[in-house]
């Protein structure tokens, strides 16, 4: 580029930056798509949490609903799932993420209407692939249901959200980028290469044998641990420094955690004992150990910046959701990373070999934990550390996030402010009890089931309890939720939209 | 671009503001994890051909029968990976082996047919990675389809009535109704019979054994050798029983 040095500016500078814009005009222009992808991820949050506690009384009475094959087992749980993840995580984090964006780039959000023509159009592929499910089209893959059929809606609308996005950010005035924009940058990215070669390698043209099994492995892992945790991620790391009023303890911290969560995050979805070469399951394993890196760097982070909060700033009642948020995501990780665990293979005390040396000082660190994959291994165990990340963690800071956004694009306060208080109360207190009772339940299903002597059915029966516990916890998930749902509701219909939302006939609106 | 790299004390901040750089930094990223997940299993595992078995010279694995890649359907359509798993872990990692669930662990061959290759996650019920073995004998697996509270008392699973249809006898009863006796017998005059989408289940499920040796899966029986095709359906316990099913062609 050698006439960069001539022109000055740059003429990157010249073609891109606009004149900076106030606050109040790029809510106004974020209103409508932002609002509608919103409201349209609670209701699929309200959706699947009532599937989900469909699912959950099915575990331990299997006898309920189970005349029609619509309702069986098998399929509503992967269609509250998928309700879960691509109805209420993705529209959710992807609004919200286009009002941070557009906040942190002093822009305004960037054809709002087409960005809410794909937010619809998305909503009816999330539509097509729950009728899909339930219909008994789920694609095979747990973390993979999407039907076929769904697929092409959902991978067109995502690419026309993530486009819209990204020439937010391309034309916005402020130059700096801040974490969450990194964050952003790399979900909005991330999510189409890993579905597009999941879709292709796995439902179109199925690789061969376990190929297959091992990219579905991967897309799952991938959409956990780069897509929905950059997303939420992305919303901590602005409301954090927002809500306590300190500035982010060190960008340098950051950044280095940014780069370790993408080296290593999307090497993993293999476990030890997959019929596939044990190769993949050592690199998912050691990959999933370096999460450790990313963890602790944004862990110390956040604290570091928490630590001095509330000397001026009276403590705001959106601040709990993202330190429930941020310690679920902490929390999630590290049981994630415990439950991969394996004792090496052979370690000698004899040898004086450094390396073996090296191999024993860990096997003794992790002497305690060395058996933990075995015992966590397929049981409820891992579904517990999804429901944390999922429920703990993404769904609260968005809804955190939806309280906080959803006024300032409306311009219309909370119909319930107590309601909000017992949302938290009863999420907070959900998610902890199904995550609790799973992963506890895991645990004891898996000492049981790798007990020969005890017969399998014993197994189950020990698990029964743990999943009635659990039921509970998805039962005031649901009661949070609909809390939730309700206000968004009344919010909806109480305001006057022409207030809100001009941006179709009038752009610039009042200044 | 060097404009901004020629600023060396606000480098590294300046280089995260460029969204093009972070771009291509997590392209890069994105793309590596790609190359060693996706690309290189395709390489290695995508043109897998099948194999030979060691004593007889067999080939393996032979493609299921067309009613058993319906029910291969069936298990996808209803979700059945939700709840039990399709893979018997090596010796050692787990009580896979003590509890008869293999004879042998599973491994990438024993897939080579399958679209999808329902592993499966959790095991709220038992692996059927060998349950055509183990059960060879269709109407248990219908019984236990219709309710498996009768064979398998305080179980989860749900019955799936639904893969059957309650008709009335006209003429003859058939001879693939169910044998149903106390509360789930239907009244007098009707019977039980399997939907077609319950029959191709079964037949998938009795197609599910993954017990001959291979190479990389030899069959573990201390002091005897492996002895042929005919003698591989080895319980945990070592006493060889011959299953004449599995005698001449390796099914699985």
């Amino acid at each position: 580029m050698p006439n960069m040095n001539v022109q000055a500016p740059a003429p990157e500078t010249v073609s891109t930056a606009r004149a900076p814009i106030s606050p109040r005009e790029i809510n106004r222009s974020c209103c409508l798509p932002v609002t509608v992808l919103l409201a349209s991820s609670v209701g699929w949050l309200v959706v699947a949490s009532v599937l989900g506690l469909i699912s959950a009384i099915k575990l331990h009475a299997p006898g309920l609903l189970s005349g029609t094959a619509w309702l069986t087992y098998g399929r509503v749980y992967p269609a509250y799932s998928f309700a879960l993840i691509y109805g209420f995580a993705a529209p959710a984090g992807l609004g919200l993420g286009l009002w941070i964006l557009a906040r942190l780039s002093r822009a305004a959000a960037f054809g709002p209407i087409a960005t809410m023509i794909a937010g619809l159009f998305w909503n009816f592929g999330v539509l097509v692939g729950t009728l899909g499910i339930l219909s008994g089209a789920g694609a095979g893959y747990e973390g993979l249901e999407v039907p076929g059929f769904a697929s092409p809606i959902l991978l067109a609308s995502y690419l026309a959200l993530a486009l819209f996005a990204i020439l937010t950010l391309h034309f916005r005035s402020e130059r700096e980028l801040y974490v969450s924009q990194w964050y952003l940058l790399m979900a909005l990215f991330w999510f189409p290469w890993i579905f597009t070669t999941a879709e292709m390698l796995v439902v179109y043209f199925p690789s061969r044998g376990v190929v297959q099994a091992v990219i579905a492995g991967w897309f799952v892992h991938n959409l956990y641990w780069i897509w929905m945790a950059s997303l939420g991620l992305a919303a901590v790391f602005y409301f954090l420094p927002k809500l306590t009023g300190q500035p982010l303890h060190s960008r340098g911290l950051a950044m280095f955690g940014f780069w370790s969560l993408a080296c290593f995050g999307g090497w993993g979805g293999v476990q030890g004992g997959t019929p596939a070469p044990s190769w993949l399951a050592s690199v998912s394993g050691a990959a999933g150990i370096m999460m450790l890196v990313p963890l602790l760097a944004v862990a110390v982070n956040w604290h570091m910046t928490m630590k001095g909060k509330d000397q001026k700033l009276a403590p705001s009642p959106f601040l709990p959701f993202f330190k429930f948020g941020a310690f679920c995501f902490i929390l999630a990780s590290l049981l994630q990373i415990v439950g991969l665990l394996r004792a090496p293979a052979s370690v000698s005390g004899h040898s004086h070999d450094l390396s073996e040396t090296v191999q024993s000082t860990f096997a003794l660190a992790f002497g305690l934990l060395g058996q933990f994959a075995e015992v966590a291994r397929f049981t409820h165990y891992g579904n517990g550390v999804s429901s944390l990340f999922l429920f703990g963690f993404f769904a609260m800071v968005a809804a955190g996030g939806i309280y906080y956004a959803v006024p300032k694009l409306t311009q219309c306060e909370w119909p319930a402010p107590e309601l909000m208080k017992w949302h938290f109360r009863c999420a907070a207190a959900g998610a902890a009890l199904l995550a609790a009772s799973l992963i506890i339940g895991g645990i004891r299903q898996g000492a049981a089931m790798n007990n020969p002597s005890l017969a399998f059915l014993e197994t189950v029966r020990s698990t029964v309890p743990f999943l009635g516990l659990g039921t509970l916890g998805m039962l005031l998930l649901l009661v949070g939720n609909c809390a939730l749902g309700i206000n968004f509701a009344r919010l909806l219909l109480n305001c006057r939209c022409s207030e809100c939302c001009p941006s179709p006939t009038n752009p610039g609106g009042r200044s | 671009m060097f404009r901004v790299l020629s600023v060396p004390d606000k480098s590294r901040r300046a280089i995260m503001n460029q969204g093009p750089l972070v771009f291509l930094g997590v392209y890069l990223a994105m793309a590596l994890s790609w190359l060693g997940m996706v690309f290189v299993p395709e390489m290695q595992l995508g043109r897998m051909q099948e194999t030979t078995v060691p004593p007889a010279g067999g080939r393996y694995p032979a493609p299921r029968s067309g009613l058993a890649q319906e029910g291969r359907d069936v298990y996808r359509a209803n979700g059945c990976y939700y709840c039990h798993t399709q893979q018997v872990r090596a010796r050692g990692f787990g009580a896979d082996f003590e509890r008869g669930w293999g004879a042998r662990h599973s491994v990438a061959p024993d897939f080579l047919y399958d679209r999808p290759v329902m592993l499966g996650n959790v095991r709220v019920g038992p692996d059927l990675a060998n349950i055509g073995v183990r059960q060879p004998n269709a109407a248990t697996h219908l019984l236990h389809l219709y309710d498996p509270q009768m064979t398998a008392p305080g179980s989860t699973m749900p019955p799936y009535r639904f893969l059957f249809e309650k008709r009335k006898i006209s003429g003859s009863p058939s001879p693939e109704a169910l044998k149903l006796s106390g509360e789930s017998a239907p009244e007098p005059g009707f019977e039980v019979v399997p939907k077609p989408d319950a029959l191709a289940l079964v037949a998938y499920l009795q197609s599910l054994r993954a017990d001959l040796p291979l190479f990389e899966a030899p069959l573990p029986l201390p002091g005897k050798k492996p002895g042929g095709a005919g003698t591989t359906n080895q319980p945990p316990d070592g006493t060889p029983t011959t299953n004449p099913a599995s005698g001449t062609t390796p099914v699985k």
